[in-house]
């Protein structure tokens, strides 16, 4: 390990946070509920509340997910969404939990009421998850027919979407797993990150296990649109933003035959903040204080958060995701933190800005 | 400064944002938690009645175990018996316990599902009893209706009539093979453009069940060419499940 990883630290705002999205998703969980009895009662046939609990959590974890995916590059088009971005594994873990409760199911524990001589109470979320409502009271293994029932591999309209359900909870699981600091910490920044990206597969699988299983059953014309309209969603929200950074790659500045590059004329970076320069393989984020300047590599120790677009606090870079600093002179975070960032020499002569390779390495305060 | 570090007080402009942005997103949960369970076809018909005693003849077959029932003030031309298809707690059919008093009149009690013409009781023990007396002769060997060519869905007699919703397709593909597997009686799903329906259990040529020949049919659009064969209220579907054919 590198340094000591520091506990992850509770303030007001990510209590606030937890509280708003627990908000959001019990009124979906309770009104999705209470709605499906309500229906049912109109239409005088009885409800089965483990179908409609399991359809709850399901689509409320599928939903969530859908907001999770998107704050990521609506923060990159607009740093308003870095209210939402600072605490995003939260809504993550969220996700997972509400994808293991469609899976498991669950129910209040029978202690205490029982040491009363009373029964648990049955809320009307109580209830058996997909894995035991549709596999378990019978002559298998919940789990062995899961994985046995359905054998059509080679059909796609048959297939058993349920094991697509399965892959994507994998995936919910291990980002829920790695999400703390700590696991940043051991795996490093690079590998958890690659980790991360396995979302998306979680996400392709997710949508396979919801257009081959509800859309089939349900054939709703309504339905199939909210799910095509959340996939179109993410994807163009992801090309848009995309597209921006590939446009700054796309160009990668050279060096003269002195080493130094020749960025451009200095009034185009904005004072007290920076502009993001793409050198061949590395993004540079050059700050501007007045008539100093500062060149540092644009990628964040934490998760690779994007440094040019944060602001200089007490001569600290801070990055705008999760708020790690780092010192303009020398890249390093202030004591007691230990993550630093590569610097470059960097001057301006005649009204244009100029920047020196090979980086400076990172070096500890 | 209008940048936003998450444990500094809030801009003025994030402050403005999240006074929309929060409520929006509330506002959107609150529409799909409303909207979305009338999309899902969760609210068939299909009901329990409360758990009930029935008295009659109990059969294994045509198509599983089921329970001959007298009918009580029948009507001229109607059948005068009603057969009641017999599943076991869970996704099995009806235990030793019943099986062993096949032929014989018994008293059978448990929850009694059903819907439409479909009705299947849950069932674990059974309470032996004397034939009643001056009771017409049941019709044990079916009349034939004649072949039929018949396209439908092979679902699980007990989750269809009623423990689930809707029990049938492709989200309860793997729940109906649990319960096909398990003895529950295989029943074929048939309905008309007119929305009429029809259920029939399902034999093959020797009359005997075919649940452990057709899991991988379950579920799924299938055409069945077949001789229909009426047993009091219910109806058998004979044909040799080889050549039963899946469509699409
Ligand atoms: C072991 C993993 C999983 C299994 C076995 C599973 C099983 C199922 C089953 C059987 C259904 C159909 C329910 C019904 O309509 O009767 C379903 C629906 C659904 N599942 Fe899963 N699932 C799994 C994981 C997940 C995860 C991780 C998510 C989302 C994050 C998810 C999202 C959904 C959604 C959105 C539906 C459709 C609900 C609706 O009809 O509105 N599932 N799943
Ligand atoms: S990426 Fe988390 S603080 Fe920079």
């Amino acid at each position: 390990m590198s340094h000591g990883y520091v506990a992850v630290q509770w303030t007001r705002r990510k209590l606030i946070y937890d509280g708003v999205l627990l908000a959001g998703v019990s009124a979906y969980l309770l009104l999705f509920m209470g709605i499906s009895h309500w229906w049912a009662a109109a239409a005088n046939v009885p409800l089965e509340t483990d179908g409609a609990a399991i359809r709850a959590y399901g689509s409320a974890a599928y939903i969530l997910l859908h907001l999770t995916l998107s704050i990521g590059p609506l923060a990159r088009l607009n740093p308003l969404f870095h209210t939402l971005l600072f605490n995003r594994r939260h809504m993550g873990v969220m996700v997972f939990l509400l994808g293991f409760l469609h899976v498991n199911g669950w129910h209040l524990p029978r202690e205490p009421w029982s040491w009363l001589g009373q029964k648990a109470p049955q809320f009307p979320w109580s209830f058996h998850g997909a894995l035991n409502w549709y596999n378990d009271f019978g002559n298998r293994e919940p789990l062995v027919s899961l994985f046995t029932s359905n054998g059509h591999f080679n059909d796609f309209a048959l297939f058993p979407f349920e094991l697509l359900g399965v892959i994507g909870l994998a995936v919910l699981f291990v980002m829920a797993a790695t999400s703390h600091d700590f696991w940043l910490t051991n795996l490093t920044a690079p590998v958890w990150k690659a980790i991360h990206m396995a979302v998306y597969v979680g996400y392709a699988a997710l949508v396979g296990h919801v257009f081959l299983g509800a859309l089939q059953t349900n054939q709703s014309p309504w339905l199939a649109g909210l799910v095509l309209a959340g996939l179109v969603w993410l994807l163009a929200i992801h090309l848009i933003s995309g597209w921006r950074e590939w446009v700054i790659d796309g160009r990668p500045l050279q060096p003269d035959s002195t080493g130094w590059v020749d960025l451009g004329p200095i009034d185009a970076i904005p004072d007290g903040r920076a502009k993001v320069f793409a050198l061949a393989g590395e993004r540079v984020a050059v700050f501007r204080q007045g008539s100093e300047l500062f060149a540092l590599s644009n990628v964040c120790q934490h998760q690779n958060g994007p440094l040019g677009e944060g602001r200089v606090v007490n001569g600290c870079v801070v990055c705008p995701w999760h708020g790690y600093e780092y010192r303009l002179e020398t890249g390093a975070s202030p004591p007691p933190f230990t993550e630093c960032v590569p610097t470059f020499p960097v001057e301006c002569r005649q009204g244009r800005v100029r920047i020196g390779l090979p980086p400076r390495p990172p070096q500890q305060a | 400064m209008d940048f936003f570090i998450h444990y500094r007080p809030l801009p003025k402009a994030h402050r403005r944002f999240l006074g929309w942005f929060l409520p929006l997103m509330l506002g959107v949960m609150v529409v799909l938690g409303l909207w979305v369970p009338g999309l899902q076809n969760q609210y068939g018909a299909g009901s329990r009645q409360p758990i009930k005693q029935l008295s009659g003849l109990l059969l294994d077959g045509p198509g599983g175990a089921q329970v001959l029932v007298p009918r009580p003030g029948q009507t001229p031309g109607e059948p005068h018996y009603s057969r009641i298809l017999l599943a076991g707690p869970g996704k099995t059919r009806p235990p030793e316990a019943v099986m062993q008093h096949q032929g014989q009149w018994v008293q059978l009690k448990g929850s009694l599902f059903s819907h439409g013409p479909l009705s299947v009781m849950n069932t674990r023990r059974a309470q032996p009893i004397p034939q009643p007396a001056d009771l017409p002769a049941p019709n044990l060997k079916g009349t034939s209706l004649g072949p039929f060519a018949l396209v439908g869905e092979i679902i699980d007699s007990k989750c269809f009539s009623g423990v689930m919703k809707p029990g049938a397709g492709k989200t309860h593909m793997g729940c109906a093979i649990r319960c096909i597997s398990g003895g529950v009686p295989a029943v074929f799903h048939v309905h008309n453009p007119e929305g009429e329906v029809l259920d029939l259990v399902l034999i093959d040529q020797e009359g005997r069940t075919v649940n452990d020949r057709v899991l991988d049919l379950v579920a799924q659009a299938v055409a069945i060419e077949g001789e229909v064969i009426q047993y009091d209220n219910l109806m058998a579907l004979k044909a040799d499940p080889l050549t039963y054919r899946r469509l699409g």
